[in-house]
């Protein structure tokens, strides 16, 4: 079986600086996998490449097998690539349910009228935002404006879901309540890769870890694993419980 | 439901008034109506693309030109209904062109581009005329009224606001919205970001060359210098910005006023007519980025809100 | 006659190098994208004109009169039309929209101007309008003149951005403008003496044009739009590149005003514009985007 996402030989270059250097790695229908590093490492260059909103300089990115590397960013969305941002990206003059439907009007085979409403609402619900889709996204709070930006990613029906730091920024309490929603998510199958760089949330949800620095890959396996080895612990230090 | 019924059919019983009016006027009244009927509707096509994208096209009289020399030239050859649509459909390739060639970039681009087109046209009319046919200048013959230009401009000016209005309740409406917002989100959603602005672009185009073509009969003797004044781009540009550009009624409330005060200044102060402009428009720019609806809005909330609009949230600090 | 076309088109060259420059300093620096830039350098014409032909001053002394002139009127353009609309942009974001919206009004107060005092006519005089002749082609001396200015005001512009500590300054800001306060530079004021800086640049290449064309009050945009296609050609803000896509639309335009058509010199400057924009979007000099 191939894998559902398939990295291989992956380059990234800004000018004359190489940000993503011979990335190889990949995802299994179904599993959920931390994205790991350092501040810089490359991470979320990596993700960047596979929603589309960074053109490698060299590489393949293949979703079930297929190439999508270099295409643009609404195509690999309606190849079925959803994705959250690092820092939060709402639609602010929209209103909540406005924010999801967006996503339900313009994924493959869309939604539009009172049916995408109807299923704007359900996944409303679903991220715990019951009743909230007259508001203007503008005036919800952080931990609901992610709430709404994970619906929204949902609202794709995404075969591959991309977090980037979507847990970080949150208290304790919210933290708690993300992690069982993400957990939620893998309860239905979703196959999930997340940028992350909260250990706690990390060990919860990820059965398996690849960890980066300086744009290269230098671990990849089992989460605990991973996160045990000399050379992971040694990029990480002095940050490793950021 | 009933609501729109009841929107519908008011907007019929308007437009019947509208067309039965000019029986009531001189020859004046009625060109004074048709020419005021041509703004609204560049000013509201204009806005159609211009106003949710906020690139600004500085292309009007280009596309305007296009349809009224298409009919200069043609008027003598083809019966009149197929002019308009050859008109029509050398305005939507030129749209086409151009919006290929610099919608997928940064709006700056777009300006620059649309910005000398008008002047490229007509560079290249005079040209084709001047080597080729070997007479710049042609007459229009065409036996159509004043007021049966006014009746074709009021119906072009009513699909126009229908579409407007058709846009705003469809997925194209919703996408204008998100890449509004955000384009970045708008990709990520699945949303051909150059599509959809190429296809308003068009649409846009397109009426704007058939009210050239629409009003040229007017004229009677046509040439190059009349047809592509920049004036007209000026003008429609300023009148959808004082209504507002993103309401469905502000480049019509905008047109109005601003017409009426034109033909006024046009006709008083020939010689200082480009300066009032340039003057009137910077001021609008700075006064009202919004427009007047935006700007009448904001004073009616006003009294009705005792919290001051711009209180921070705080959000920077969580970001 | 290659060497005809190759001079002569070096030389238009000069002059549209160094309005571009004018230009690119100030959309790259203060980010007024100017559209009023053409009258600008339309209404210097006129100014020499009439120091020429009223007063009596030559055009290389009127640089004198002029160029202080234009330097306080861009100062004042910016501090009066363009800083209200980059104090309202940091909470809007909107100085693109918002400038050339606004230049687009000056550009008709400008005009109109221009009509009211001069009409609609084409305007020249004559000046050094004798032949010289440069490795066996004739041009005309007032066209040599201006090239020599051109390469004496661009070259001082290059130098003073490239090896001054004001230069730095300059740069910086068209760099990081968000940075650039941390290093303790004034932005507001390097922004202001940019726009300024170019509209003096727009005068000279207006003189220079007057020198050697006829023009009238309505033909700015054709000059915005050279000066525009310039820029872009070589890339926002790299003055360089101005200087080495200037020289070489001189060199197009000559080469299609000898060979094809004197009347389609505008359409080849377009096709030239056209082709960058779909292959090299930032310049034939520019690093490429994305």
């Amino acid at each position: 079986m191939t894998a559902l996402l398939a990295i291989e030989g992956l380059y990234k270059q800004f000018g004359g600086l190489t940000a993503v250097s011979d990335v190889m790695f990949s995802v299994e229908e179904g599993e959920i996998v931390a994205l790991l590093g350092p501040n810089g490492s490359g991470k979320t260059t990596v993700l960047n490449m596979i929603s589309g909103a960074l053109v490698p300089t060299a590489g393949h990115i293949r979703l079930a097998g297929a190439e999508i590397a270099g295409l643009a960013p609404h195509r690999i969305a309606h190849r079925g690539v959803a994705r959250t941002f690092q820092l939060v990206r709402i639609l602010p003059s929209l209103t909540v349910r406005e924010n999801v439907v967006a996503a339900l009007a313009f994924r493959q085979n869309g939604l539009w009228g009172t049916d995408a409403e109807r299923q704007a609402d359900a996944l409303l619900e679903e991220v715990g935002l019951i009743g909230r889709g007259g508001e203007k996204a503008d005036d919800l709070t952080y931990i609901d404006q992610k709430r709404m930006e994970l619906a929204r990613a949902l609202a794709a029906e995404p075969r591959l879901l991309l977090l980037d730091e979507w847990l970080s920024g949150l208290n304790p309490t919210e933290l708690r309540v993300g992690i069982d929603l993400i957990l939620s998510l893998r309860q239905r199958g979703m196959t999930i890769l997340l940028v992350e760089h909260i250990m706690e949330a990390v060990r919860a949800l990820c059965t398996r870890a690849v960890v980066m620095n300086a744009g290269a890959i230098i671990a990849d396996g089992p989460t605990v694993a991973v996160l045990a080895e000399p050379d992971v612990v040694r990029a990480y230090l002095g940050e490793a419980d950021a | 439901m009933f609501r729109t019924v009841l929107a519908v059919l008011f907007f019929v019983g308007a437009l019947a008034a509208l067309a039965w009016v000019p029986t009531q006027f001189g020859a004046y009244g009625v060109g004074l109506l048709l020419g005021l009927t041509g703004y609204v509707t560049l000013a509201s096509a204009w806005a159609l693309f211009s106003g949710p994208t906020r690139y600004v096209s500085l292309a009007t009289v280009a596309f305007f030109g296009i349809g009224a020399y298409t009919v200069a030239v043609l008027s003598e050859t083809l019966p009149y209904p197929v002019i308009l649509l050859v008109a029509a459909a050398i305005g939507l390739c030129v749209a086409l062109v151009v919006g290929l060639a610099t919608l997928r970039l940064a709006g700056v681009y777009f300006v620059i581009f649309t910005f000398g087109l008008a002047e490229l046209v007509r560079q290249l009319v005079t040209w084709y005329e001047v080597n080729v046919t070997g007479t710049l200048g042609r007459y229009i013959f065409l036996p159509i009224s004043g007021e049966q230009i006014y009746w074709q401009l009021l119906a072009l000016a009513a699909v126009t606001i229908g579409i407007g209005w058709a846009i705003g309740r469809s997925r194209i409406g919703l996408a204008l919205k998100v890449i509004g917002d955000d384009e970045v989100v708008a990709a990520h959603a699945g949303i051909n970001i150059a599509r959809v602005k190429l296809t308003l672009f068009a649409v846009s185009a397109t009426i704007i060359t058939l009210v050239g073509a629409i009003q040229a009969p007017r004229w009677t003797y046509v040439e190059p210098s009349i047809v592509f004044n920049q004036t007209i781009s000026f003008l429609t540009l300023i009148m959808a910005l004082l209504g507002g550009a993103n309401r469905l009624w502000g480049p019509l409330l905008g047109a109005i006023p601003l017409f009426l005060l034109f033909e006024w200044l046009s006709a008083n102060f020939p010689n200082h007519y480009s300066i009032i402009l340039g003057l009137l428009f910077i001021a609008i720019v700075f006064v009202m980025p919004q427009g007047v609806l935006a700007m009448v809005e904001k004073l009616w909330k006003r009294p009705a809100r005792s919290v001051p609009e711009n209180v921070p949230v705080g959000k920077e600090v969580v970001q | 006659m290659p060497t005809t076309v190759l001079i002569s088109g070096l030389v238009l060259g000069g002059t549209y190098a160094l309005i571009a420059m004018g230009l690119t300093l100030q959309y790259g620096i203060s980010r007024i994208m100017n559209l009023a830039y053409g009258e600008t350098i339309i209404l210097f014409a006129f100014g020499a004109f009439l120091l020429f032909s009223v007063v009596g001053i030559n055009p290389l002394l009127g640089l004198i009169f002029i160029l202080p002139v234009a330097f306080a009127l861009g100062y004042g353009i910016y501090g009066i039309m363009m800083q209200p609309l980059v104090r309202r942009s940091v909470k809007t974001g909107n100085l693109e929209v918002d400038s050339i919206l606004a230049t687009f009004g000056l550009l008709f107060v400008i005009q109109g101007v221009m009509l009211v005092f001069f009409g609609s006519n084409y305007t020249s005089y004559n000046y050094m309008n004798v032949g010289v002749n440069v490795l066996g082609t004739t041009i005309a001396a007032n066209r040599l003149l201006a090239f020599a200015l051109a390469v004496l005001i661009g070259g001082a512009l290059y130098l003073a951005l490239a090896h001054t500590r004001w230069g730095t300054r300059v740069r910086a800001v068209a760099v990081a403008p968000n940075s650039a306060p941390l290093v303790g530079i004034d932005v507001n004021k390097t922004a202001r003496f940019a726009f300024a800086l170019g509209t003096m640049l727009a005068a000279s290449g207006g003189v220079m044009i007057s020198m050697y064309q006829t023009f009238t009050a309505s033909m700015g945009v054709v000059f915005t739009m050279k000066a525009l296609v310039v820029v872009i050609m070589g890339g926002l803000g790299n003055l360089m590149g101005a200087l080495v896509a200037g020289l070489l639309l001189g060199l197009v335009e000559t080469f299609v005003a000898t060979y094809i058509d004197p009347g389609l010199t505008l359409a080849a400057t377009y096709l030239i514009f056209l082709s960058v924009l779909l292959w090299r979007p930032s310049g034939l000099f520019g690093k490429a985007a994305r």
